[in-house]
C-alpha cells in the first residue's frame, strides 16, 4: 500500500507520537506527587506512559495506534471545548506551559498519525494472515 | 479500505464518547443569582488594590465580578 520512505516516515510518526505521549506522562509526575494536581490523574498518566512505550516499542501495531487514535479523538475534543470557551491554559504537558490553542494542533496531528500508521498496518496484517492482500 | 474505514469511525465514535464523558463529569455547575464568599477581614490595603488569590485545581476559569468589602 506505501513505499518504503512512505512506510518510514509513518514509523517515525508513530515513534513520535509514542514519545508524546511518553514525555507528557513525565511531565505530570512531579505535579502529581507534590499533590499540585488530583491523584484521578494517576490513571491518565498511566494510560499516557503506557500507551507511548507501547507505540515506541511498535509491537501489535493495530490495537497500538487504534488505542492513540481514541485518545487523541478524546484529547482533540477536550482542547476544542476549552478553546471554545477561553481557557488560556492546560494541564496536557504538566510543568510545562501549554495552551489549547497549541495542544488542538499538536493533538489533530497525533490523530491523523495514529490513523495513518493503523491504516499503513491492516493490509500488512491481512496479508500475513490470509496469505493475500483483502 | 471499507475495514480501516469501520474501525477508524468506531475509533473516533468511542474516542468522542470519553472525551464527552470527560467534559460532561467536570464542567463546572452554573451557579445564578449573587454569590457571595466570605473572605475574611478586610485588609488594610483593599481600599485602593487588593489581591485575590484563588487554588483552582481544574482547568475551570473564575470570574470575579462586582466585589464589595464590607
Amino acid at each position: 500500500m506505501f513505499s518504503k520512505g512512505t512506510a518510514w516516515l509513518i514509523d517515525s510518526a508513530r515513534t513520535s507520537v509514542g514519545l508524546l505521549l511518553a514525555l507528557a506522562a513525565v511531565f505530570k509526575l512531579p505535579q502529581l506527587l507534590t499533590g499540585a494536581i488530583s491523584p484521578s490523574w494517576w490513571v491518565l498518566v498511566g494510560v499516557e506512559l503506557g500507551l507511548g512505550t507501547w507505540l515506541v516499542l511498535g509491537v501489535a501495531v493495530v490495537c497500538a495506534s487504534a488505542l492513540a487514535a481514541m485518545l487523541f479523538t478524546a484529547f482533540s475534543l477536550i482542547n476544542a471545548f476549552f478553546l471554545w470557551h477561553q481557557v488560556p491554559r492546560c494541564a496536557c504537558l504538566g510543568l510545562l506551559p501549554a495552551s489549547p490553542a497549541w495542544m488542538l494542533p499538536i493533538d489533530l496531528a497525533a490523530l491523523a498519525f495514529s490513523l495513518l500508521a493503523l491504516a499503513a498496518q491492516l493490509p500488512r496484517r491481512s496479508t500475513l494472515l490470509l496469505g493475500r492482500k483483502t | 479500505m471499507k475495514r480501516f474505514v469501520t474501525i477508524a469511525v468506531l475509533v473516533l465514535l468511542a474516542g468522542s464518547a470519553a472525551g464527552g464523558a470527560y467534559l460532561w463529569a467536570t464542567v463546572p455547575v452554573k451557579l445564578s443569582g449573587p454569590d457571595q464568599v466570605q473572605l475574611g477581614p478586610r485588609p488594610p490595603e483593599a481600599r485602593f488594590q487588593t489581591t485575590l488569590t484563588f487554588r483552582n485545581d481544574s482547568w475551570r476559569s473564575v470570574r470575579i465580578e462586582d466585589v464589595y468589602f464590607c
